[in-house]
């Protein structure tokens, strides 16, 4: 591997030609700087680059829409110029030296927690940096339902459903009004601190867990229909059984979870909470979070540790794909109690929820696989195990 | 009766109504069918479970599982 270092470079430049033009890119800049290029698109194939790249003033990668080309500085101003300009070339940079990697980088020591205006979750996370909202894109939180009157929900899109035989959608629990308020809730309450992701999103609250909290996989299977069939992008799980090691996923879930990726819907569960780590147990990913398609979300605390109760990757499946904030979580709660401060991997997941949907929001087309590598490419990577963090801590767009 | 769950094979979803009547026919009480998922859940006799199995088009059939979250009061959640 290589790295590129900050300030050392060979003279040469690389130009990033526009989609679809290396053709004419490679005329311009033998127009406004005087260099003749050969083409990669005119070698057979296993030519010898270097040997080609050592006879012309520089080489078109074709495949790549780039050029890597030899130039003095006035040559080199004249394509900058041409940049600037319409037209094949889009930006212009000096070619950097690469180095085998080092030492790691070091992790950047971890601020003090200010949650005067903002949660430590949205900071964590850089959704306070983001200037996405998750405006137009619906979420769905499947859990013991939702304070359909909370105060802070006034003013917004909320569809609810209850698949809980006898039981109305309102939360007489609590657990899915927290998670509903981490995901989507509100930024600028009256008093207290912000606590929602995605704080525009539409919200569609299923209960599928009853008031004392439980609930099967059918009324979750019903739940996911539900979701799927309303077009909803993202589905927050924050339930799940626990699983022994060695014990296979359900094969009804993955075709599910499969079969919703399929249809537009990407499905977050929590990795669970089964661990001790503090008396060194790991515990299995549980239900239905094992499953390959479905993302597990493990917890991290605000000094950016693994959660001690964190489940973690234990077998060959069934591994955490992701962590969020998951201790000390300040979200809102049934009234007149209105907030509350939990603890859980229930708390990491609709971290990640509101996360995919900031990132549904500025990408409209982006596909329920696509949401799920951007989470994983712009986590930020932790110091520690990727058995206990996956790709590391989700971030916002 | 136990609760099952089916998932519906992929060479099948587009005869669910014909899977369903065979499930039926094998004993399968029908609670909810998920038809964009492709799956059924319902209740079976313990007896005739292996026979849910053994129908065209049927991928998988597997007891339901329950979830339980901690009571409210709880700080892991």
């Amino acid at each position: 591997m290589t790295n590129p270092t900050g300030s050392e470079t060979t003279g040469r430049y690389l130009v990033l030609l526009e989609p679809d033009a290396a053709a004419e890119g490679a005329r311009v800049i033998s127009q406004v700087a005087g260099l003749q290029l050969a083409s990669t698109a005119d070698f057979a194939a296993g030519a010898a680059v270097a040997e080609q790249l050592g006879q012309a003033d520089g080489l078109v990668l074709h495949e790549l829409g780039v050029a890597v080309v030899t130039a003095a500085a006035d040559q080199a101003a004249g394509l900058t110029r041409a940049a600037a300009d319409p037209g094949p070339i889009r930006i212009v940079e000096p070619e950097r030296v690469v180095r085998a990697i080092g030492s790691a980088v070091p992790m950047a020591e971890p601020a003090a927690i200010d949650e005067t205006k903002l949660t430590w979750g949205l900071q964590a996370t850089g959704a306070d940096r983001s200037t996405a909202t998750g405006a137009g894109v619906r979420v769905a939180v499947l859990d013991t339902g939702l304070d359909v009157k909370h105060p802070d929900l006034s003013g917004r899109t909320v569809v609810t459903n209850s698949f809980i035989s006898g039981e109305p959608v309102q939360d007489g629990h609590g657990h899915g009004t927290h998670c509903v308020g981490t995901s989507c809730g509100l930024r600028t309450p009256a008093s207290g601190p912000g606590y929602g992701v995605a704080y525009k999103a539409d919200i569609y609250a299923g209960k599928v867990l009853s008031n004392r909290g439980s609930g099967a996989d059918g009324g979750i299977l019903s739940g996911i229909a539900w979701a799927v069939t309303n077009g909803c992008r993202v589905v927050s799980m924050s339930l799940g059984a626990p699983t022994e090691p060695g014990q296979p996923y359900s094969q009804v879930f993955e075709q599910a979870a499969q079969r919703a990726m399929q249809r537009g819907t990407l499905i977050i569960a929590a990795a669970g909470n089964e661990s001790e780590r503090t008396a060194g147990k790991v515990a299995p990913v549980g239900h239905p979070a094992n499953c390959p398609s479905i993302m597990a979300v493990g917890a991290v605390e605000a000094q950016g540790q693994v959660a001690s109760f964190s489940s973690g990757t234990v077998d060959t499946v069934g591994q955490v794909d992701l962590v969020a904030p998951g201790v000390d979580v300040y979200s809102s709660w049934p009234m007149p109690t209105r907030y509350r401060r939990l603890n859980g991997t229930s708390m990491a997941t609709p971290h990640v929820a509101g996360l995919a949907a900031l990132i549904g929001g500025l990408y409209p087309q982006a596909g329920p696989y696509e949401l799920w590598a951007r989470l994983v490419q712009t986590a930020r990577r932790l110091s520690l195990p990727s058995t206990d963090v996956g790709a590391g801590l989700a971030q916002a767009p | 009766m136990e609760k099952v769950v089916v998932a519906v094979a992929d060479d099948h979803l587009d005869e669910l109504p014909a899977v369903l009547a065979d499930l039926r026919q094998a004993g399968l009480v029908v609670d909810s069918v998920q038809e964009v998922l492709g799956t059924v859940t319902g209740s079976v006799d313990a007896s005739a479970f292996g026979k849910l199995q053994a129908v065209p088009g049927v991928a998988v059939v597997q007891r339901e599982r329950g979830f339980q979250l901690p009571p409210p009061d709880a700080d892991v959640q």
